[in-house]
């Protein structure tokens, strides 16, 4: 089973900001009001949220170039999936594994709901694609679960397609909805990472089910349905 | 041609309408958070209106073809609403630097009131903070005055009047916004506001430098087909392509582009969800791109 314990947050955190080459955000607000360069300095969860916000602009939405180098080296890293596809991306990616490791857990979990739910359709995406990267994972999933019941296909595929998230930690009921839901959406299944560790006789009957459904209705039937039914 | 409606309230519109819109040459619109005919009683309810804004809406839109833009504001109706007013400015220093928002809008009058007049003048303050234009709502009542207080408050704060956008203008109040360096707007809205044949005349005798029309169609009695019939209207009567193009088209693009936000470009050539990784025969990870769904004839679930 992949789990994020795989994952060398530090290494992965200094590839994407080399990558990126650019000035990461200061979520830290100075009480700096003399000249003392050890002011303390505290963290900011609403500047956090306007950087993670401004995240666009600052490393632009161009999509990213990776050398076979880069792959093998995210690869090295525990990323053995196609993780983002664009700067920003990547830049929301690195800021929020580096939050993950300076904010207190129970104050990052609430903020990471709440850029989530602010956030626009590419901020929830970079969350979704974030997800797995980051230390005890398992306390995303009502967030995750969020995205398995969107509309917004885009949002729906960030969680789906290419992320080991939920085969790693969704329960049979809510994965085997997400897999139906992608089987009618036309997603191909095999994007599903770890799909095969999944497969349960409920999944297989919900299936059968959906086929018989599809076929009263003289409807046609997505050919991904063989991957489920297969013994 | 290809229109661009930039004041309409798709939130209260069908996916027939979308579909419409489309079939007519509709390619950009632009949806101000206003009112909604109703009063709203909680901060949360806008903050929600204000999040289906920059993406459920946007992705419906996109079903369809239509690339949509929005404008966010406390509009000014509801700036005398004491128990939300100030929530809901709060909200903007987060909302108003979202991909989608290309303006600071609708801001304005409706009563000529303190207050309304408070959070125009504080939200002129955050559309210089964050580098956005902005689009003046006019008043039903009393509109002359009101258009003329929004000039000369727009004046006192010493916003760039190349970056406002004045809208619902009628024969009386055009000229008071040419006169200043704004841009002037007209809601082509059956019985009340503007209609075609007026609009026409405006055209006629003003010309075409500043002008921009729109539907502003929202959940009374509207049209969102009212710019391509407009452009209609002008043809029928003689003004030339060129000059309907840079009415329909041309105007609003760029004076939104002044946001540096309005990405059209999208509208003409979706992204390409299955582009590979450079130099890898992975897939890359879904860039959100609203594209897929309706148009395509994917069932939704
Ligand atoms: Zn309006």
């Amino acid at each position: 089973m992949i789990s994020n314990t795989m994952i060398d947050s530090e290494g992965l955190s200094d590839f994407l900001t080399t990558y990126l080459h650019a000035p990461m955000p200061d979520p830290y607000h100075s009480y700096d009001g003399t000249q003392n360069r050890a002011a303390q300095k505290v963290w900011d969860e609403k500047t956090f949220r306007e950087s993670f916000t401004g995240a666009s602009r600052r490393f632009g939405q161009t999509p990213l170039y990776l050398s076979d180098q880069d792959l093998s080296e995210l690869s090295r890293l525990g990323v053995t999936w196609p993780l983002a596809a664009t700067r920003d991306e990547f830049g929301r990616i690195a800021m929020l594994i580096a939050a993950a490791s300076e904010v207190h857990p129970a104050g990052f979990q609430s903020m990471l709901q709440r850029c989530y739910d602010e956030g626009d359709t590419r901020e929830r995406h970079s969350i979704l694609r974030a997800l797995p990267l980051l230390p005890s994972a398992e306390r995303f999933t009502s967030l995750a679960f969020d995205a398995g019941r969107s509309h917004l296909q885009p949002l729906f595929e960030a969680l789906v397609c290419d992320n080991p998230y939920p085969s790693t930690y969704f329960p049979d009921r809510p994965m085997n909805h997400m897999v139906l839901k992608a089987l009618s959406l036309g997603i191909d299944l095999d994007r599903i990472i770890g799909l095969e560790r999944r497969m349960t006789p409920e999944l297989k009957r919900m299936t059968v089910d959906y086929v018989a459904e599809r076929r009263a209705a003289g409807r046609s039937i997505p050919a991904d349905v063989r991957l489920l039914l297969r013994d | 041609m290809r229109y661009f409606d930039p004041h309409i309230h798709m939130t209260s519109r069908t996916t027939d309408d979308y579909a419409a819109m489309r079939q007519a040459g509709i390619e950009a619109v632009i949806e101000p958070a206003f009112w909604l005919g109703q009063p709203r009683s909680h901060v949360g309810t806008f903050e929600d209106y204000f999040r289906s804004l920059i993406g459920w809406e946007p992705f419906r839109a996109g079903q369809f073809g239509v690339r949509h833009f929005c404008t966010l504001s406390l509009n000014p109706k509801e700036a005398n609403n004491s128990a939300v007013a100030p929530g809901v400015f709060d909200l903007l220093s987060i909302y108003l630097q979202k991909d989608a928002v290309v303006a600071v809008g609708e801001i304005g009058y409706d009563e000529i009131t303190p207050d309304e007049e408070r959070y125009f003048q504080l939200q002129l303050e955050l559309a210089q903070r964050f580098d956005l234009p902005i689009l003046v709502h006019t008043p039903h009542r009393d509109k002359k005055r009101g258009t003329e207080r929004s000039l000369a408050l727009i004046r006192a704060v010493g916003f760039p009047e190349e970056r406002a956008l004045i809208d619902h203008n009628t024969e009386e109040t055009l000229p008071l916004v040419l006169e200043t360096g704004c841009w002037a707007g007209h809601s082509i809205y059956p019985n009340t506001k503007m209609d075609e044949s007026r609009m026409v005349a405006l055209v006629k005798r003003f010309g075409t430098d500043r002008i921009i029309i729109n539907s502003a169609a929202d959940w009374g009695v509207s049209d969102p087909l009212k710019v391509p019939k407009t452009a209609q209207a002008m043809r029928a009567s003689g003004i030339s392509e060129e000059d309907i193009e840079t009415i329909v088209w041309h105007n609003p693009a760029t004076f939104f582009s002044q946001s540096g936000k309005l990405d059209l470009c999208t509208v003409e050539q979706p992204i390409d969800q299955t582009q590979l990784w450079e130099g890898n025969s992975v897939l890359r990870g879904q860039a959100p791109t609203p594209t897929s769904g309706a148009l395509s004839g994917k069932e939704t679930v």
